[in-house]
């Protein structure tokens, strides 16, 4: 444990107790306007601690034996053994599974994106969600507070105790403020998450089993580096590696079975779209931005790093899932007419070329891998931000019902040309960094799928150009009957109400527009307080500002991301060398 | 707490007691609530107002409560040895179960408090809970065949006047009496297998069973023996599992639970989902496990076997239910199977001699079966004292479609409602997740030649993982209907404060269990280690002194 052990721990506490003081805070009768400015402020202060945290990390650090570590800000304290105190020794009696948190040049990233996330995911959920929004802002806390401890968890079992955590409030935030077929989506979404995770999680216990097996020890290690460190140690021991061999291309199953699905890979996305049209805009974001992310981690904690020898087996299975994935889906999202079912599309089609980068098993495809993870939570982040504005302002996403939106607010169209240039891949921005180089890495090991996946690049700019032409561009066309048909409401009144007038509030407004249905979905509609006739304001600019630094910083310069993750993936890619098959 | 505060009592008994006394004292809480069920019985008669019942019944838990921590942990230990086998026990297992047995008490006592303030039959309703739970409590502490079967009767019998009393139309009796018939023929099954252990060892008294069986299959000179076990023992066993089987709800004894918890009301069917299942699997593991010395192998099949078709079937089946109690019922079947992986896991282990999963730092098969009934009964009890609690006279809850909208009626019982339910599919950090957790990490444990693990234990595993999930699609369609749908009627919820109390405290024992089952596992890695009460004598003081530290 060191002196900065306390961002990760607090990173992990801020949001639990932020939710929780949101929910005392409703119960007390605490206005609207307060809750979602502290809960901004928690967010905020969230992320200036991850702030802290990339600046505190510091890739070329040694321990005292000169070895690198790699692993920093490391907390840990027992949680289900129970340390015998018997003449200072470390031995713990029951299982050792401990609450360990630490980070490394690949966690430390993810951990940053959640941080950063969330303050877009706050700022489009300010006007929008209105109707029980105390529940709406804990939830989301409470969820940010899991996706960071997936990040950072160590100890084998408390990742996956945060792997699931985070379903239980997305399945609260989709089923209760998505969309018409929201009900459906929340379950479908957890259904088939819980369905992958079960068989991840024997998985995870057998790598456990096995490990206290090859060292002939009736203790059991949950800790994430010493199972990495000690098991290719391990298998130089007696016939461990013939064992090894055996059992793990079945633990690579178990494993594939959670991630995949939640990445998600080709024939296990059938979800995704549905959580992601039907989720409300934060949902959105962070579904997008991080928990598809948990699936690429997993598979690079776990799969590349743990059982290698078992990845290389499977490399071509999974690099034919990435392209058909990456083909497919956008294929799919050129279909779409629905402008968040299109970027819903487009996420299965760049997760898969992230993952075709992970598998590509070395430096340069895995940095690749890596990049692709973060510019997609940055521009996929962003453009579901955006789609919800477009949403509020006209109440529908139809594709078809606009045109020409450039001269209506020449700002947000400067910023959704340049979030879809980043997605596209255009040099100088994000996208590009991270999809070339994760393509690079690939050609090196197995060109043909490398050729096959450019194809999606250009289907990518397809979609993502026509999506472009068909709004901001030609003559201004919008969405009949909305917008005017339904005068905005003064947002004055609902907001001094505050969270407790919030379902009297809702009730009226929707016994106005003749059915009474919880969400914004076609039935109904929230409250429109941007006229729709304005352009972006400072609120929705703020929102996208942080992203849009970060799309360009990363384009122009990688290095500062790059370096830091560097070590980490060498050691992962010196395990892969060493495994590779003869 | 105060299983914390009793297991760190100094031993300070006088080593030399006469047998009868020292049975006495080890059944004397059992002997509490005895006397307080006759007193109700007796008073009944009396034109004594009705209210004054529950407190009694209350106050009589806790008197047993307090009986049962002030008793000192060392009262068999000089006499129950081979020569001199007691017939009831006061071990780990025997402490911990009747702690649990008088909890599970005090809550439906405090779910019935309401509705049997108003009822002509309270006192009678309350001396038959009180003598249930003495059923119990002498069920977790028998040493004997014969006080193991009458503690099951005493569990029984009860339950069908009970199952009879809480409802009065065609429904409910045709539920009492199909409970009773079927309870009858399996305690009838149950005795014959009992009988045929007798024939093979002699014996009535457990520890003499082991001893006896140990004799003829145990090790000869440091080798392993190779007499294979006696066919009238494997009909023993079968037949005891079967018998058992039927308490636990496990397939193909199942078929009368979804009918009885239907027909009868949220209060009895939540009792049926609790005091059975504790009771069959103490039996087993104090008979099956821990008594039949040299039948691992046949125990571990039919357990498996067992494990497999009841949880899939149990699973399956409540996935196409919509009356609640209906759901639960198979529910109830489903986690029986989970409960069966542990013992089959716990025979795998003594037949290759881990005396409790040491051979990895997580409790034993056994302990993990234990760990999930303890984790399942509070989560159950607190399922139907949500039912209950939201029962009117003549309306109980009967569709999952009557839990509609309930967040928008009453947000904190939907939000223990979720708790309950999540922890019953298995997700973390609730109680039912570190279940499942021990549960499946000892089946994948099992080494059938020792490196590679054993296929049908990881097909169990795999099977019952894929289960969990099945099971998380019937359990959020519930909570989908709480909180995700707007409510039908507004609910008018008849089950009073008591009800609720007995939520909340339900509440409170998950969140808390979930966060830190650490205490929990630790009183219950004591279990297994002591299988014959006979090293106690030398073992307590250092048990004592650790779990001191």
């Amino acid at each position: 444990m060191t002196s900065d052990s306390f961002i990760l721990q607090a990173m992990v506490l801020l949001p639990l107790l932020g939710a929780a003081l949101v929910i005392a805070a409703a119960c007390f009768g605490v206005g609207l306007d307060f809750i979602r400015r502290f809960v901004l402020v928690n967010v905020l202060a969230t992320f200036a601690l991850s702030v802290a945290m990339v600046n505190t990390y510091d890739p070329a650090k040694v321990d005292a034996a000169g070895q690198p570590q790699l692993l920093q800000m490391t907390f840990d304290t027992p949680w289900l053994g129970t340390p015998s105190k018997t003449a200072g020794s470390t031995a713990v009696t029951g299982p050792n599974i401990r609450f360990s948190l630490g980070v490394d040049g690949i966690s430390l990233w993810l951990i940053a994106l959640t941080a950063l996330l969330m303050i877009p995911a706050v700022l489009v959920s300010w006007e929008a969600i209105q109707d029980r929004a105390a529940a709406f802002y804990a939830l989301m806390l409470v969820l940010q507070a899991g996706m960071i401890g997936v990040f950072a968890a160590l100890d084998i079992i408390l990742f996956y105790i945060f792997f699931e955590f985070t379903l239980i409030p997305l399945f609260f935030m989709i089923g209760l403020w998505g969309g018409y077929d929201r009900r459906w989506a929340a379950r479908k979404f957890f259904i088939f998450t819980l369905a992958g995770s079960v068989l991840t999680f024997l998985g995870l216990i057998f790598i456990v089993l096995a490990h206290s097996w090859m060292r002939g020890s009736t203790e059991l290690v949950f800790s994430i580096p010493q199972l990495i460190d000690e098991i290719p140690l391990l298998l130089q021991r007696g016939h461990n590696a013939e064992f090894w061999n055996n059992v793990s291309p079945w633990i690579f199953l178990a494993l594939f079975a959670g991630f995949a699905i939640k990445v998600p890979l080709f024939p296990f996305h059938t979800w995704l779209p549905l959580a992601h049209v039907e989720a409300p805009t934060a949902g959105s974001v962070l579904l997008a931005g991080v928990l598809l992310k948990i699936g690429s981690y997993g598979f690079l904690r776990f799969g590349l790093a743990l059982i290698p020898g078992a990845c290389w087996l499977h490399l071509d299975f999974v690099a034919i899932l990435c392209v058909i994935g990456i083909i497919y889906g956008a294929l799919l999202a050129l279909a779409q007419d629905d402008i968040k079912k299109l970027v819903a599309y487009s996420s299965v089609s760049h997760m898969g070329f992230c993952m075709l980068g992970l598998f590509a098993f070395n430096n340069i495809g895995i940095t690749g891998g890596m990049l692709t993870m973060i510019n997609h939570g940055l521009s996929t982040g962003a453009l579901f931000a955006m789609v919800g504005m477009l949403y509020e302002r006209y109440h529908t996403r139809d594709i078809d019902a606009f045109g020409g939106l450039a001269t209506r607010f020449p700002v947000m169209a400067f910023f959704f040309i340049l979030v879809s240039f980043s997605s596209i891949g255009l040099p100088g921005l994000n996208g590009f960094t991270g999809e070339v180089t994760a393509l690079l890495g690939m050609f090196k090991t197995r060109p043909i799928y490398g050729i096959l996946s450019l194809s999606g690049i250009i289907f990518g700019a397809w979609y993502m150009l026509q999506l472009v032409r068909n709004l901001m561009y030609g003559r201004l066309k919008e969405p009949l009957g909305d917008g005017h048909g339904h005068p905005a409401h003064p947002a004055h009144p609902a907001v001094a109400h505050g969270a407790a007038d919030a379902s009297h509030g809702h009730a009226s407004d929707s016994a106005s527009h003749g059915s009474h249905d919880h969400g914004h979905g076609p039935g109904s509609h929230v409250r429109v307080f941007a006229t729709p006739h304005t352009d972006l304001n400072f609120r929705e600019l703020a929102a996208l500002v942080p992203l849009v630094v970060l799309i360009v910083w990363i384009g122009v310069a990688p290095q500062y991301f790059v370096s830091r993750m560097e070590p980490s993936i060498a050691k992962i890619v010196h395990g892969l060398e060493a495994a590779k098959p003869k | 707490m105060l299983a914390v505060a009793f297991v760190m009592q100094p031993h300070n008994l006088l080593n030399s007691r006469p047998i009868v006394l020292d049975t006495l004292t080890a059944l004397s809480p059992a002997s509490v609530l005895l006397a307080a069920a006759l007193v109700c019985f007796l008073g009944g008669t009396f034109p004594v107002r009705r209210v004054v019942w529950g407190p009694v019944c209350l106050f009589s838990l806790a008197a047993a409560a307090i009986t049962l921590c002030s008793l000192p942990q060392t009262i068999h230990a000089s006499v129950s040895t081979a020569e001199h086998p007691q017939i009831v026990v006061f071990d780990a297992l025997s402490r911990i179960f009747q702690f649990v047995s008088l909890i599970v008490g005090t809550l439906f006592a405090g779910m019935a408090f309401r509705q049997q303030a108003e009822d002509e039959a309270a006192p009678e309703f309350y001396g038959l809970l009180l003598s249930l739970i003495a059923g119990l409590l002498i069920v977790a502490s028998a040493n004997d065949l014969i006080v193991l079967f009458l503690g099951l009767e005493l569990i029984s019998i009860p339950t069908y006047v009970l199952i009879y009393l809480g409802r009065r139309d065609v429904k409910c009796q045709e539920a009492a009496v199909k409970y009773f018939l079927l309870s009858v023929l399996s305690a009838a099954v149950l005795l014959y297998g009992l009988s045929f252990l007798y024939g093979i060892t002699g014996s009535t008294n457990l520890t003499t069973i082991r001893a006896v069986l140990e004799a003829a299959y145990g090790p000869v000179n440091g080798l392993p023996s190779s007499v294979s076990p006696s066919k009238l023992g494997i009909v023993a066993l079968v037949l005891i599992f079967a018998g058992l089987g039927f308490k636990l709800a496990a397939v193909p004894f199942h078929f009368y639970a979804p009918d009885v918890y239907q027909g009868t009301n949220s209060w009895n069917a939540g009792l049926l989902a609790v005091a059975p299942k504790v009771a069959g699997l103490i039996a087993l593991v104090r008979v099956a496990s821990f008594g039949m010395y040299g039948y691992e192998g046949v125990g571990q099949t039919v357990a498996l076997i067992l494990a497999l078709v009841t949880m899939t079937a149990g699973n399956v089946l409540a996935l196409l239910q919509t009356n609640v109690r209906r759901m639960l019922a198979y529910s109830g079947v489903a986690h029986a199977g989970y409960m069966l992986v542990g013992i089959a896991v716990g025979f795998w282990e003594s037949s290759v001699g881990f005396s409790q999963g040491a051979a990895h730092g997580l409790p034993g098969g056994i302990q993990a079966a234990l760990f999930y009934v303890i984790a399942y009964s509070i989560v159950s009890a607190g399922m139907f004292a949500v039912l209950v609690f939201l029962a009117r006279p003549g309306k109980e809850i009967e569709h999952i479609e009557d839990l509609t909208g309930l967040w928008k009626s009453h947000p904190w019982l939907a939000i223990a409602t979720t708790i309950f339910l999540f922890s019953l599919a298995g997700l973390p950090p609730l109680p039912g997740f570190w279940g499942k957790l021990a549960l499946f990490s000892g089946a994948l444990g099992v080494r059938g030649d020792l490196v590679y693990p054993n296929p049908s234990f990881v097909l169990l595993a795999v099977v019952g993982m894929l289960n969990a999930a099945i099971a998380g699609v019937y359990y959020l369609r519930i909570v989908a209907l709480m909180f995700l749908h707007d409510p039908l009627s507004v609910p008018q919820p008849r089950g009073g404060r008591p009800a609720l109390a007995a939520v909340a405290l339900c509440t409170v024992l998950t969140v808390v269990l979930g966060l830190q089952s650490r205490p929990l596992f630790g009183l219950l890695r004591e279990v297994g280690e002591l299988p014959v009460a006979t090293q106690l004598a030398e073992m307590e003081p250092e048990a004592s002194a650790l779990a001191a530290k």
